[in-house]
């Protein structure tokens, strides 16, 4: 999978629109990042990469690159 | 008719138990311990349970409830279906969201195994029970999950589950809710019942239906 791709999955997730979300950006920054987003990163992993993502796994993401490097 | 609010202190969610002399009916048995230790101080009979929607948080002791007092579960069609799968129930990922939410490790009482389950009985759109002398009607309220139903007794209580909280706004984020669904569908017939109606909700404090809407 592209990383377009997974943006593309990750901004379908997040219900952000096309182009709203960079690879470079800071997690903490983004306003969509709550608990449910979170939850819903730990159903897309399971889903579309076959990984079973834990809270210390998410903890260490910081940007939205890192979460894009685990879902390779 | 006395409603029976039970707690769990472990998942959050609410119980309840509705009896009329010493029958009764049971909504979302997730707490298994919390049932039997209030069934074990009264004199009742499990008539029906009654799943109000297919999240582990409100489902998880219904196959030992069900065992143990001999009691028929019913949803809709769609919880059933839903309850099969321990992805669509949210057992599966249970645990890692109650760390989430409260950034500590899931404690070993709290902790939940992937499960399923299912309902005995199923319905679709809506059905109709008498039980001891009272309506009962059960329909289909989709937006918070698939499978979501709402429980009117007597067109007076409103059993609700995750679909309509006092202090809460409706999550429609869980694989299966849909807001469109929500407001196209389940908050017009909300707005049908009558405004004293009091709402029993899966978390939280019961209270007017006309206070929320």
């Amino acid at each position: 999978m592209s990383d377009s791709e997974k943006i593309k999955l990750l901004e379908d997730a997040f219900e952000l629109d096309e182009g709203e979300l960079a690879a470079d950006a800071a997690l903490a920054d983004l306003d969509c990042w709550d608990s449910m987003a979170k939850l819903t990163l730990i159903v897309l992993m399971d889903e579309e990469c076959g990984k079973i993502l834990k809270s210390d796994d998410i903890k260490k993401f910081v940007t939205v690159q890192d979460i894009l490097d685990y879902m390779e | 008719m006395l409603i029976h609010t039970l707690t769990s202190n472990y998942y959050g969610s609410n119980c309840y138990i509705i009896s009329e002399g010493d029958h009764a009916i049971l909504i979302d048995p997730a707490d298994a311990g919390l049932v039997r230790d209030f069934l074990s101080r009264e004199d009742l009979t499990i008539d029906l349970g009654i799943l109000t929607h297919e999240h582990c948080d409100h489902v998880y002791g219904c196959s030992a409830i069900r065992e143990e007092y001999n009691c028929k579960m019913i949803a809709s069609r769609i919880c059933d279906i839903n309850l099969r799968d321990n992805k669509k129930n949210y057992s599966r990922y249970y645990n890692s969201f109650i760390e989430i939410q409260t950034r500590l490790p899931v404690d070993t009482q709290s902790k939940m195994d992937p499960f399923t389950t299912y309902a005995d009985e199923v319905f679709e759109n809506e059905k109709t029970l008498e039980w001891c002398g009272h309506i009962i009607v059960l329909r289909e309220t989709p937006g918070h999950s698939q499978g979501s139903i709402c429980i009117v007794i007597d067109n007076s209580y409103l059993f609700s589950g995750d679909t309509l909280m006092k202090d809460d706004s409706t999550e429609t984020h869980f694989i299966g809710g849909d807001k469109e669904q929500l407001a196209q569908i389940t908050l017009p017939w909300f707005k049908t019942l009558p405004e004293s109606i009091i709402v029993y909700a899966g978390h939280g404090e019961s209270f007017r239906l006309g206070d929320k809407l």
